[in-house]
């Protein structure tokens, strides 16, 4: 099975119809394997449970929240970030003199010092990706969730999404918070700000909202359009 | 000589031992699109410019030159650990003095002052983690190398756990990155003292960037096709050896 002849190729390519499993399968009823290219015909899954691939044990698909729920997280994340970016972090105390920063100050020091790609590399992970991410599910879900229709860049915006998922690094940023204050703990006095409280809980809505892959979102926009 | 062949059919028929088959897309001639996960009915032989039907997306039966790419972005990440560790990350100007710091020598700072987690978490975000990924991505591709080209087989489901594992860990070396920008950030009180981010903070953020982009260029379905074919070559190996040795039975009944 795993080696095919020329014309076995041929004929499958003649063959436009899925004939698999001993049956005829339209498109929508398969599922394959991301890591070991393993195909699978897809069962209903109640809500939260997962399809895990039996050969390698990648997972398959899930069941996504239906989309209002997912949107609330999404708009409740959207207000924790401007929160998270519009208050110090935190406020450092050194003999009188304070000093405090902000997400984006830290990455316009790194401007000004000469260091642009840092620069550039925290605006990119710890603010571009998630706020561009939260503006295109808001508008996918939004039209797609409560008015029930296609939006018309689908396809482009979550695309982009695709692309984007990778590169979101706010729990990771957190922890660089963290450390930053333990580090700084014996030197001088440190005042936690709003952000940093906003920060913790952005940081676990974008993990769940991120556990949410594209390819299910398209599976459910499928079911929920057809 | 009836009977022979029945044999070899049975042979074909049934898979030997543990080894398991799974039908893959690849032989149906279905392309998964990476991006919704579709799965494409192949229209032509070279699958160069066909679109995924649902979201458009270029299709590839496997990611493009995923092993040269991950090649080149593995040495090119290789280079730089080295600036990345030797240069300083951060430089601290204070009333006594400049003081320059490595990754090794803040870790082996804050171990000696008796901050064990921080120098554990920096530690491994810093050193062990990339260090990790990089011998990971060089194990698979050897790996890869040597199983497409010789018998020797080593097990596809642990080098798909490496992947997860490599593909899982990438973004938690970015830790560092955040530290230094914010300590420079905050730490800007004239006169008493200065942190500075340096050129090493440059280079591991290049590195931490490389590697990502390597494990994403990294297709894991390589390792499972070259599985499959030594698997039918073995196979069919087998098949001869048994068959010539029934031939030899024969003759010399």
């Amino acid at each position: 099975m795993s080696q095919l002849t020329s014309e076995q190729r041929s004929e499958l390519l003649k063959n436009k119809d899925l004939h698999l499993f001993g049956e005829d399968l339209s498109q929508s009823e398969l599922v394959g394997c991301e890591e070991c290219d393993t195909i699978y015909r897809r069962v209903d899954l109640a809500a939260g449970e997962r399809a895990y691939c039996e050969c390698c044990g990648a997972e398959l698909y899930r069941q996504p929240k239906s989309f209002t729920s997912l949107l609330a997280l999404v708009i409740t994340a959207f207000i924790i970030f401007v929160i998270a970016n519009s208050f110090p972090i935190v406020k450092v105390e050194l003999q009188g003199n304070f000093s405090q920063t902000t997400l984006l100050g830290a990455a316009w020091t790194m401007f000004q010092i000469d260091r642009a790609f840092v620069g550039i590399l925290i605006l990119i992970t710890t603010f571009i990706v998630p706020l561009i991410d939260l503006m295109l599910l808001m508008y996918v879900l939004t039209s797609i969730g409560i008015f029930k229709t296609r939006p018309k860049f689908l396809r482009l915006t979550l695309r982009v999404l695709f692309l984007f998922r990778v590169w979101g690094m706010v729990e990771v940023f957190l922890i660089g918070v963290l450390v930053t204050l333990v580090k700084l703990v014996g030197m001088v006095i440190v005042i936690p700000g709003i952000a940093l409280w906003a920060f913790g809980i952005l940081s676990i809505l974008l993990v769940y909202i991120s556990s949410v892959k594209i390819k299910d979102i398209w599976d459910e926009i499928d079911r929920c359009l057809s | 000589m009836k009977n022979q062949h029945v044999s070899a059919n049975k042979y074909n028929d049934h898979s030997i031992g543990n080894i398991k088959h799974y039908p893959r897309a690849k032989d149906f001639l279905l392309l998964q699109c990476h991006c919704c996960g579709l799965l494409n009915p192949q229209q032509n032989v070279d699958v160069d410019d066909q679109h995924c039907s649902r979201c458009h997306t270029a299709l590839h039966l496997r990611k493009p030159y995923s092993l040269d790419r991950t090649l080149a972005l593995v040495i090119a990440a290789s280079i730089l650990y080295i600036p990345a560790n030797v240069l300083p990350m951060t430089m601290t100007d204070s009333l006594l003095g400049r003081q320059q710091d490595t990754i090794m020598s803040g870790v082996i700072y804050f171990w000696k002052s008796g901050d064990y987690l921080v120098s554990a978490v920096i530690f491994m975000a810093s050193i062990f983690i990339p260090m990790l990924k990089l011998l990971i991505l060089c194990f698979l591709l050897i790996a890869v190398r040597i199983q497409s080209f010789s018998r020797w087989n080593f097990s596809p489901e642990q080098c798909t756990l490496l992947y997860r594992v490599v593909e899982f860990i990438g973004r938690w070396s970015m830790i560092d990155v955040f530290v230094v920008a914010l300590l420079t950030a905050l730490i800007q009180i004239q006169s008493l003292a200065t942190i500075l981010a340096g050129p090493g903070a440059v280079a591991f953020g290049a590195v931490v960037v490389l590697t990502m982009f390597a494990s994403l260029s990294f297709d894991p379905r390589i390792i499972w096709d070259n599985y499959y074919a030594n698997e039918a070559r073995d196979r069919q190996q087998t098949i001869e050896k048994t068959s010539t040795v029934m031939h030899m039975e024969n003759s010399i009944e």
